[in-house]
């Protein structure tokens, strides 16, 4: 089983300390599978639920994950236009099979929950358990349609040497949505590595990342950028596929619904399917195009996430 | 990005367009759209370099603050006779609209609460584009953002049956623009580079009657024609304005060429009754709004928008605050009380932007080729 496949099985899971007695809400909520402390896994058994231990030792040693969010720099005294956005993707991709770990605060489980499903994370996440019944619709929205194992698609490289900087940079591009996976080694499928420390990126050019970034966006170009987006600087994805299909996972932090959201893909894909958390049913995206390896179609819209099935 | 004159359009089926040449170098502009241009009608249309000037003591009580509608009616029907050289009305009107078509009217709310397209000067144009034949239902008064309209208030001034139309019911909604149909250009970085075209005026409006206000604008220099048709009919415009220099200069004549918008808008009425002299395009400071009590028509956007810049400055100059055309570093340091201070500037003013539509083709900027006919009622 490679790395990329270890990905996909993975899910998160809630750490849930609350009482048995509410066995009956996490029931009704779709909640089945919960990680609990060790003395009472027999106990939330015997409630019918797929409990398993984890002990605050292990809860401890997993990797912990900021809120994820709008970050609206309210303290900074000029702050960009453009809102930052708080995202784990690029850290989901950087410890491929990692175990992480978060606390979301209240209001936030939904969206903490959504990007970990989008990225098949090992996210145990202790919610504040008045967000029990968002945090259901979110895995309930996720059972709407099959999982696939498909593998991630990136066009950039980023060799990891375990730094900050690094670690940056990817966080950049993925705000961008410049489609990175960590490397040891230049690949073929990727139009340029990144490599800090080189003559081509010297570690100092890297001092910004945001503008590194946007260097990065320059050398790729616009036009041969394997996805972009039109009508959001707030949506982030993650691309899985393969020649003959994709997954479009679509991550909206802005904390309000997007709407008409444009997909710019590079790839020929004749037809799709969206599935959105505003809408009960999947239904074909709009105003799909596919012309000379480009193809286009809209999200009508969406809350927190979307998934475009594409053929 | 070395940033150079360049317009080029993409896609299958798509025209050629002319480059407009500014004065300095415009970022690099890449036009979307199947749409060519329509001989005839649009801009800068059968009157280039001609402005009719209806000017009337009476048409607003600036005590009450109130637009009379009757004084209102005939300083249009006086305009639109002038503007086309007909003696009936009727016939004026059907030089540009005809009962098949469906008609836009842009509004331009963005300057409320005090300075708006004045929904008594909509009513008016409403009523005569149902009387060459074109049924209310075929009529939408549209705008970017609903609430503006909503805040309007035109439903009472008008027809039964005339649609309304607000882009973005939620503010950054992309779903009723036209996805064909856009300016892709980066600004400052952005990622999202596109401007869309409102979907309505690409592909339901067979005409559209601007509706312009007399402003100040912060970025611009000053907004009439050209900015409330051009920022007010495509998605995602705000985005030429960072720091203190914009791309409203480059912008605003750009966005207003491209078709099918640059062909469909067929006539152009300024509402002058009242201006803002500063503080805008907003107008939500009683201290800054003037009373010009005047309506301008024509089919030039430039021309009229000459106007709206002299007009403008000649008030600003009354008042003894620095000029449209200042680009001094002084009032931007102040940027931030440019509420409390006339002498203020947010951006660097671009009035500049006018001669730039003009290069683009939309119409007449010198001054000396413009012909003003005016009245005085």
């Amino acid at each position: 089983m490679n790395i990329v496949t270890l990905l996909l099985v993975a899910a998160p899971t809630l750490f849930w300390d609350q009482g048995i007695d509410t066995a009956a809400a996490l029931k009704k909520n779709g909640v089945s599978t919960i990680q609990v402390p060790p003395a009472v896994v027999d106990a939330w058994k015997r409630a019918g639920l797929d409990a398993h231990p984890l002990t605050p030792a292990e809860l401890e040693a997993r990797i912990k994950l900021p809120d994820p969010g709008i970050d609206r720099q309210v303290a900074t005294l000029s702050p960009t236009q453009r809102p930052f956005v708080v995202a784990n993707g690029w850290r989901f991709l950087r410890k491929a099979g990692g175990q992480f770990r978060s606390q979301p605060a209240a209001g936030v489980a939904k969206l903490a929950v959504a990007e970990a499903l989008a990225f098949g994370s090992d996210d145990v996440l202790k919610i504040d358990p008045r967000d029990l019944p968002a945090a259901g619709e979110m895995f309930a929205f996720f059972r709407r349609f099959d999982a696939v194992t498909l593998p991630d698609v990136s066009q950039v490289g980023v060799v990891d040497d375990g730094t900050e900087s690094v670690g940056e940079v990817m966080e950049l591009l993925s705000r961008r949505n410049l489609l990175f996976s960590p490397v040891t080694a230049p690949r073929p499928e990727h139009a340029l590595t990144i490599k800090l420390g080189t003559k081509e990126y010297p570690t100092k050019s890297a001092t910004d990342p945001s503008e590194f970034a946007y260097g990065i966006r320059g050398k790729l170009t616009d036009d041969k950028r394997l996805i972009r987006f039109f009508g959001s600087e707030t949506v982030l994805c993650r691309l899985v596929g393969d020649k003959h299909r994709a997954r479009l996972y679509l991550v909206n932090y802005s904390g309000n619904p997007t709407e008409g959201l444009r997909v710019r893909l590079r790839g020929d894909f004749a037809k799709g399917m969206a599935h959105s958390d505003l809408e009960a049913v999947a239904r074909p995206p709009m105003d799909h195009t596919s012309v000379k390896g480009v193809t286009e179609f809209t999200v009508p819209s969406f809350n927190m996430v979307a998934v475009v099935d594409l053929q | 990005m070395k940033r150079r004159t360049f317009i080029k359009l993409s896609g299958a089926g798509i025209a050629t367009v002319a480059a407009p040449v500014p004065a300095e170098r415009p970022p690099r502009y890449t036009v979307t759209t199947k749409y060519k241009p329509v001989p005839g009608l649009g801009m800068p249309g059968p009157y280039p370099g001609q402005v009719v000037r209806v000017s009337s003591a009476r048409c607003i009580d600036e005590a009450a603050d109130k637009v009379d509608p009757k004084v209102v009616a005939q300083m249009l029907d006086r305009g639109i006779c002038e503007l086309t050289g007909d003696s009936q009305k009727d016939k004026a009107w059907r030089r540009f609209i005809q009962p098949s078509d469906v008609v836009g009217i842009k509004v331009n709310c963005v300057g409320l609460p005090k300075v708006i397209s004045s929904p008594e000067l909509v009513g008016e144009i409403v009523r005569n584009v149902v009387a060459a034949g074109v049924t209310p239902d075929r009529i939408w008064l549209y705008e970017r953002f609903s609430e503006h309209l909503e805040a309007g208030n035109y439903g009472p001034h008008l027809p039964a049956g005339v649609r309304f139309h607000g882009a973005e019911t939620l503010r950054g909604s992309n779903s009723s623009y036209d996805p064909f149909t856009y300016v892709d250009v980066d600004f400052f970085g952005e990622d999202d580079t596109r401007s869309n075209m409102i979907r309505l005026i690409s592909e339901k409006f067979t005409k559209i009657i601007n509706v312009a206000t007399v402003k100040d604008h912060g970025a611009a220099g000053a907004t009439g024609c050209l900015k409330n048709i051009a920022y007010g009919s495509f998605s995602n415009v705000a985005r030429s304005h960072a720091g203190t220099k914009t791309n409203t200069l480059s912008f605003i004549g750009t966005l207003a060429s491209v078709e099918p918008l640059r062909s469909r808008v067929v006539l152009q009425v300024v509402d002058g009754f009242r201006g803002v002299w500063h503080g805008g395009p907003f107008g939500k400071i009683k201290r800054y709004v003037f009373y010009p009590k005047l309506l301008m028509l024509g089919t030039d956007p430039v021309a009229l928008d000459r106007q709206i810049v002299d007009i403008v400055e000649e008030k600003r100059k009354a008042e003894g605050v620095i000029s449209l055309w200042d680009r001094s570093p002084g009032p931007l340091k102040n940027g931030k009380n440019r509420d409390t201070d006339p002498n203020a500037n947010v951006f660097i003013r671009e009035p500049g932007h006018v001669e730039f539509a003009s290069k683009a083709g939309l119409g007449v900027a010198n001054p000396k080729r413009i012909k003003i006919k005016s009245i005085v009622l």
